[in-house]
């Protein structure tokens, strides 16, 4: 039989009396092939699901995926210029203008909860992709630094679901990751991915089919240089703010640098020297509630550890926590509008001009 | 075992102490919900167990069932597994005796027996708490003493599936002694006519019937059931993840705090909750067919596009048809049915419907629920009597437009009955109070536009198979797409299922 046969709609028939047993065998054999071909259907899109987010980052990784291929469109646009990426958090992602960047192209490569190890990680597969900025502005979201006794604090951030197999040895292995426990969440996520990529597939595919906080705005309402801008009519909301306190008070009270996270640090400054990225930390502007959560011995621990950090790899630091006021702050950490608009500017002054100058021109 | 979605499972306080097998059992299928893997894993593993067995030891093959029925109650109560099968036994026994004598009066006192003590659980387990709180409250509020404290109903242990093998064990003692059927002898048929799995927990009601002479049918592997079980477990799947858990975001907090929600709002949560419900149960219902088909069982269909129902008398020949028939049997028709006047009806109507909502829950909510499909029956009856004696009336009705009209009516009404169809009688009040008063209030962070286009996609599905453009579609249909649609379907449900699904409503009855 002709492959072509099999999916041609087939005819009305009436069966004949004589022709009955032969009908009953041909319908029999036909569900057979239905069911089997369902099977086969299912493991087999099950199959390309899987080897699509070991390959892309599209699905498993919306989020980034979606930051690449901005950065990918501004280089493509912006060749011959230099490119300053900021890595970061969502602090970052709210409160940077990258598209003010006049001396060279600037990408806002913050996204929520991304920590020294997202950081990273998503250098690694920026590199992997072609782009190698030419200053890195990387943020020390100290929080996320800190120890977090068996585990590093960005364990439950960087699910499993959004690393490839390479992805999820390195974190057990260099990163302090649970091993066996977040084997298996991804071996989880592997065997039936249509179930852990669902989310995000209607996140792409229908987001007002999910409810509007968890829309993924992040991953699609950026401007074209990686800036989510916070809506304008947005007020302090002390609430919010008492909220992020009590989130952040564990990590942050008694803070002492993390092993886990200062090995991150450590390769991604590895991989920019390999590749003569210039790189400046960047500590984000935080509220007086926020800078007073440490203990004044943490406090001492923070600035010692980004002196050690300096004096390490030979980095410059810009230090802007205490560069706004209160009201600046939606939440106590997260800039508003005006805010953003004000910290570009005097990043750039302080902090990206001088850089890509003393890089040269390209 | 990882579900396919995150279902904790309701009970599971029996596990902090028992026997090591019974917890171990447990960790393997902590919930008896279908749509999770370590159910697909169970269900695999019977229907691997199953036909492997030659056909000829069709009594081996049905204590397979037995002992993998009694597993799927025990992983979730042990306890409960024990005593569900003990007054099975006991049925049974009862049932032995009754075909032993024909002494009537013997006969009548063993099917009253049988009854009772099927009754007797059924109240103790059910009832017990809700009587015993309101006669606690009766009490205090006429100044006396109760004597006793009230039960938290949150403590109080309701076996799953209760109301559902006690109904179905009734029906057999009654269908025994009015002679219908043979009493059955075999142990283990009658064990599995009511601990059979597929319908244990929630359904459909089966009757001894049409299930036990099924047992004594040595069954043959038949790729056309096959494929009929796996089409009806993939759009039930498909039903309760996609549809009904996803309405479920709609409507469980409008339903949990009515008040903070603006009128329209609280439109479309009703809405929600029509299409919930009859996703939710009939999506179970359907798995359980498909399950069932699978063993080479087949179980009764419990649902028949109930919402194109053009009356509700007609609804109730559409939804739970297991229930509905068993209620017209064993409480309506024994009742007097409608041989007597007007009014003897009327009030059958009212009383099988009262029990049909006690049936559900013991709690007002239900009981109210019960009480207002009684009273849209006798409605229905008066209006019938009225347009029946106006033929033109009756003629505008029969029409396209007519019939439409009446279909929308009678969802409408359905739909607000559906408000309720929960435990709590002053939320659904509340609701009431929300639905037909303007007022302000919070709206959802969900887009309505996913919600309209569920109802769209719901009513397209039903129309095409009412108008039989999918039975001659499916025979055209060449397999692999038949089949690649199966996977689709599965896909679509797994992607569109949320992250936090919901237990099946009709469990907990």
């Amino acid at each position: 039989m002709k492959l072509s046969a099999l999916f041609r709609l087939r005819p009305f028939r009436r069966a004949s009396a004589e022709s009955a047993p032969r009908a009953r065998r041909s319908k029999r054999g036909r569900a057979a092939l239905a069911v089997v071909c369902g099977g086969g259907a299912f493991a087999l899109l099950q199959l390309l699901f899987v080897v699509f987010t070991e390959i892309s980052p599209v699905l498993s990784d919306p989020i980034y995926a979606a930051r690449e291929r901005q950065l990918g469109a501004l280089r493509a646009e912006k060749p011959n210029e230099r490119l300053v990426l900021f890595l970061g958090s969502s602090r970052v992602q709210d409160a940077f203008r990258a598209g003010d960047v006049k001396s060279a192209t600037a990408f806002n490569f913050g996204t929520p909860g991304a920590g020294p190890i997202a950081n990273s990680l998503y250098l690694r597969r920026l590199h992997r992709a072609g782009h190698v900025p030419d200053v890195l502005l990387l943020e020390v979201m100290y929080p996320l630094c800190a120890d977090g006794g068996l585990h590093p604090p960005e364990g439950p951030l960087i699910t499993a679901d959004r690393v490839t197999r390479a992805e999820r040895d390195l974190l057990i292995e260099r990163y302090g990751f649970p091993g066996e426990y977040y084997r298996r969440l991804w071996r989880r996520s592997a065997l039936v991915p249509f179930i852990t990529h669902g989310f995000k597939l209607i996140g792409r595919a229908a987001p007002d089919a999910l409810p509007n906080n968890q829309q993924m705005r992040v991953a699609h309402g950026t401007d074209e240089y990686g800036w989510l801008a916070p809506a304008d009519n947005l007020k302090p909301d002390p609430e919010k703010r008492d909220k992020q306190l009590a989130h952040y008070k564990p990590w942050v009270e008694n803070w002492r640098a993390g092993p886990w996270t200062h090995a991150a640090l450590t390769d991604t400054f590895e991989m920019c020297r390999e590749r003569n990225v210039t790189v400046a930390l960047v500590l984000m502007p935080e509220s007086a509630a926020f800078r007073d959560l440490p203990n004044p011995d943490s406090k001492a621990r923070i600035s010692g550890y980004v002196a050690e950090l300096k004096a390490q790899f030979g980095c410059s630091v810009i230090d802007a926590r205490a560069w706004f006021a209160d009201d600046e702050f939606l939440d106590g950490h997260h800039l508003m509008r005006p805010g953003a608009a004000k910290f570009t500017t005097r990043l750039i002054t302080e902090g990206i001009d001088p850089l890509v100058k003393a890089r040269g021109a390209k | 075992m990882l579900p396919l979605l995150a279902d904790a499972p309701p009970h599971d306080a029996g596990f902090t102490s028992g026997l090591a097998y019974f917890r171990w059992l447990h960790e393997l299928l902590p919930a008896p919900f279908f749509h999770t893997q370590a159910f697909l894993a169970f269900f695999a593993l019977v229907l691997a167990v199953y036909w492997t067995i030659p056909r000829r030891f069709q009594m081996t093959r049905i204590w397979v069932l037995v002992i993998a029925s009694f597993h799927f109650y025990a992983a979730w109560s042990f306890e409960l597994a024990f005593l569900v099968t003990g007054t099975t036994f006991l049925d049974y026994l009862f049932g032995r005796a009754m075909g032993a004598t024909d002494r009537s009066r013997v006969r009548k006192l063993l099917a009253c027996t049988s009854v009772c003590m099927n009754l007797g659980v059924l109240c103790y387990f059910k009832y017990r708490g809700f009587f015993l709180n309101e006669l606690y409250e009766g009490m205090r509020a006429l100044g006396m003493d109760p004597g006793f404290t009230k039960l938290n109903p949150l403590e109080v242990i309701v076996p799953f599936g209760i109301s559902f093998y006690t109904f179905e064990a009734i029906s057999y003692a009654v269908d025994v002694y009015k002679r219908k059927i043979a009493p059955e002898k075999s142990l283990p048929r009658f064990l599995l006519f009511i601990l059979f799995f597929p319908h244990l927990v929630a359904g459909p009601i089966v009757r001894a019937g049409d299930f036990l002479v099924q047992t004594r049918r040595p069954k043959r592997w038949n790729w056309l059931r096959v494929q009929l079980g796996v089409q009806l477990f993939l759009v039930g799947a498909f039903k309760k993840m996609a549809i009904a858990d996803r309405m479920a975001l709609y409507c469980d907090p409008v339903f949990k705090d009515p008040e903070a929600f603006g009128t329209v709002t609280v439109w479309f949560a009703v809405l929600a909750y029509a299409v919930r419900i009859y996703c939710d149960f009939s999506g179970y219902s359907d798995m359980a067919l498909g399950a069932a088909h699978l063993l080479g069982y087949k179980l009764t269909n419990n649902f028949n596009m109930p919402y194109l129902a053009a009356n509700v008398s007609e609804f109730w020949r559409r939804w739970h048809i297991s229930l509905s028939t068993w209620l017209r049997d064993y409480v309506f028709i024994p009742l007097g049915g409608s041989r007597g006047g007007t009014w003897f009806t009327r009030r059958n109507l009212l009383l099988t419907m009262l029990i049909g909502g006690l049936w559900h829950g013991a709690a007002w909510g239900y009981i109210v629920w019960g009480l207002a499909h009684g009273l849209l029956l006798v409605f229905h009856k008066v209006f019938q009597d009225f347009s029946e004696a106006r033929p033109r009336l009756n003629a505008a009705l029969e029409t396209w437009a007519g019939t439409g009209m009446r279909v929308l009516v009678t969802f409408f009404c359905v739909s607000l009955c559906w408000v309720l169809f929960q435990p709590e009688l002053s939320k659904a009040l509340a609701v009431f109070g929300k639905l037909f008063s303007i007022q302000k209030g919070q709206t959802l962070l969900l887009s309505n536009w996913a919600l309209w286009a569920t109802v769209g996609v719901l009513l397209a599905c039903q129309l095409i198979l009412r108008s039989g453009l999918w039975a001659k579609m499916h025979e055209r249909l060449p397999a692999p797409v038949l089949g690649t649609g199966y996977a689709a379907c599965l896909c679509v449900a797994l992607v569109l299922a949320p992250d936090a699904g919901t237990t099946f409503i009709y469990f907990q009855f």
